[in-house]
């Protein structure tokens, strides 16, 4: 097996909360709750959860854009948690990112050719291939270079995001919900091009997302996110046959089915509820609020990410038992 | 600013990097009011450049008496009609005097766009520095500049120019002018550029040149800088009327330009006591005060609206 190309341990951020004229302290809201992510070099490890679950904020723990509370982050064998910002700029060119808004992530004032010499300009290189060449690999023309963001439909700005994130040559790229903004055809367009990329570069990607169906096109495992914490993680076919944790089961039960039969004839799980406030969160279980199978065990006791079988980690206390098949 | 790029940089992006600045120019020219309002900024510009050659060809200057222009006998008012406007005088001579108004006129536009102009260059440097770093980096940096300016702009500024003018004897006005104004005039500009720094320090663009390692001096000057021209440029055109009339009246007040320099405040003062007997002398410094400050009003209104996207057509 090889080293891992990022390793995260028990990551936490605490955002404080203030209040009032005198910035009174109030509170934390615990974003990210002892996250722990592992990613082999050319693999994807995708992360779903529902809006406002910490996925976001676990991506920008990983870029460094925000400082983790606490916990390590190690990008092919070096932690960078304790570097300062100049320390880790050589680290950087091993880990890049692709952000969900194409447009709001490309400088208006930038032409693409300035966009994408950004990288190598900030890393104090020599470029390692033309502007024309790389606007090729990601599918677009030569002389899109001279222009600027607002001139592309969304489909083409997220493809300069895309080449600006391989420039360097990482090892691995964050894509942060990279295709949610996008059109399903456009989507289905970029993912193709992410899976051709990492095929041609051995890149490895941790592919935020909502969409589960997303996810599964691209990702070799799956972790599900809830209230900032993994509560599943497992490869990707039998997250998808064998959820054991309930509220994967309910996003699964969530996507429609291409087949009206099925779709009509199948159980739904709804879950009732939003997700509880992450400032005061619940005891026990924090998804024994909404969970169809809570007990008395799951509000006083918070269940520990566990090995179910080889490669699949659940944190319940009443994981589903591995026989219940699922069809999809 | 110039960017060094490590590649060569083909000419079609050469071209497109000048292109905003044309379009601004042909969306100004397009609407008749801010063309009109152009032509009159450029051609008092120009007049003010050319003083020295207008006073020339009409055979006069600023500061040459004219005795035998003005009747002593009604006690120096200038002879013939309209404040003794002929051929030699075309805009007729100063009561008493007998001084050209015309070359007044023109030596006077330019102190007042002399002084406008460098008292918004120095407002702008100060308030796009200090408003950009206070937007940036926010927290104490933005708590110790966002109190400068809330001080300075709750400030009687025009007490204390007054008071510090008179105070400093030795000093050359022209130049305590400019400081003076430029110094209580950019936290109008810190202001605007504060908020829409914070805006752009939070945006996704900032947060990309960040992950590719970008410095905090790259962020600020390559990536958010380009990004406040805009804003700049319209609060720049829109404070140098501001400037021009404040000038004016500090020199009305008699603080401002020191005579026998002319200025355009100083010739309004001096036409107070002819203003019956006289009164085109009082008109003519006058309509030129007002259709400047108009003008140059006008255009800051015209190139926020050619810069503002919504206003695209």
């Amino acid at each position: 097996m090889n080293p891992p190309v990022l390793e995260a341990s028990d990551l936490v951020k605490r955002f404080p909360v203030r209040h009032g004229l005198t910035r009174r302290l109030v509170g934390h809201v615990t974003a990210v709750d002892g996250v722990s992510l592992c990613v082999e070099p050319g693999q994807t490890l995708g992360v779903v959860g529902e809006s406002g679950c910490g996925k976001s904020t676990v991506a920008r723990l990983l870029t460094r854009l925000v400082e983790p509370t606490s916990g390590t982050i190690r990008v092919a064998g070096r932690e960078l948690t304790a570097l300062d910002e100049v320390a880790l700029r050589p680290v950087r060119r091993d880990l890049q990112m692709v952000f969900q808004d194409p447009f709001s992530s490309l400088n208006p004032r930038q032409t693409v050719q300035q966009i994408l010499a950004s990288p190598y300009l900030y890393q104090g290189l020599k470029p390692k291939e033309p502007v024309e060449e790389l606007l090729e690999r990601v599918g677009l023309r030569p002389e899109h270079a001279a222009r600027y963001p607002h001139e592309f439909s969304g489909g083409q700005a997220q493809r300069v995001g895309i080449a600006r994130a391989l420039a360097p040559r990482p090892k691995l790229v964050v894509c942060d919900e990279p295709v949610s903004a996008l059109d399903v055809s456009v989507q289905a367009q970029i993912l193709n091009l992410l899976k051709d990329l990492q095929e041609e570069y051995g890149l490895a990607y941790v592919f935020i997302a909502h969409d589960l169906g997303v996810v599964r096109q691209i990702s070799a495992r799956v972790a599900v996110m809830y209230l900032g914490a993994i509560v599943e993680t497992a490869d990707r076919d039998t997250l998808f046959s064998h959820a054991a944790h309930p509220y994967t089961h309910a996003l699964l039960s969530a996507v429609p089915l291409p087949d009206p039969d099925a779709e009509r004839s199948r159980e739904r799980i709804t879950l009732r509820g939003d997700l509880p406030s992450p400032l005061h969160p619940p005891s026990g279980c924090p998804f024994r609020t909404r969970c169809p199978k809570a007990a008395d065990r799951c509000a006083a006791e918070r269940p520990a990410l566990q090995a179910i079988a080889t490669g699949h980690e659940v944190a319940c206390h009443y994981p589903e038992p591995l026989s219940a098949e699922r069809t999809s | 600013m110039t960017t060094a790029l490590p590649t060569s940089i083909p000419s079609g992006v050469r071209r497109r990097a000048g292109r905003r600045d044309a379009s601004l120019l042909r969306r100004l020219l397009g609407q008749p009011s801010s063309a009109l309002t152009l032509a009159v900024v450029c051609l008092l510009v120009v007049a003010a450049i050319a003083a020295p050659l207008i006073t020339w060809l009409a055979g006069t200057s600023p500061t040459t008496f004219h005795s035998d222009a003005v009747d002593p006998a009604l006690g120096g008012l200038p002879r013939g009609v309209a404040g003794g406007i002929s051929a030699r005088h075309w805009l007729g001579v100063e009561p008493g005097s007998g001084r050209d108004v015309l070359a007044r006129v023109v030596y006077g536009a330019r102190i007042s766009l002399l002084i406008s102009v460098l008292a918004t260059g120095l407002s702008v440097v100060l308030g796009t520095a200090l408003g950009l770093a206070a937007g940036f980096f926010g927290g104490w940096v933005d708590a110790v500049i966002g109190r400068l300016m809330d001080l300075l702009m709750s400030f009687p500024s025009l007490i204390f120019m007054i008071a510090l003018i008179s105070a400093a004897p030795g000093v050359d006005r022209q130049l305590l002018l400019v400081v003076v104004l430029g110094f209580f005039g950019w936290p109008y500009v810190g202001r605007l550029v504060r908020g829409q720094a914070m805006v752009l320090a939070r945006g996704e663009f900032v947060a990309a040149a960040r992950v590719l390692g970008a410095s905090r001096r790259a962020l600020l000057v390559r990536e958010v800088l380009p990004n406040l021209t805009g804003p700049v440029l319209v609060v720049a055109t829109m404070s140098i009327p501001n400037y021009i009339a404040t000038e004016a009246g500090l020199s009305f007040l008699g603080i401002g330009v020191r005579p026998p320099t002319p200025s355009w405040g100083q010739m309004i003062a001096s036409a107070v006591p002819w203003y019956a007997a006289d009164p085109m002398y009082f008109l003519i410094p006058g309509a030129f005060l007002f259709v400047t400050v108009l003008a140059f009003n006008v255009l800051g209104d015209a190139v926020r609206d050619a810069l503002d996207p919504r206003s695209r057509r």
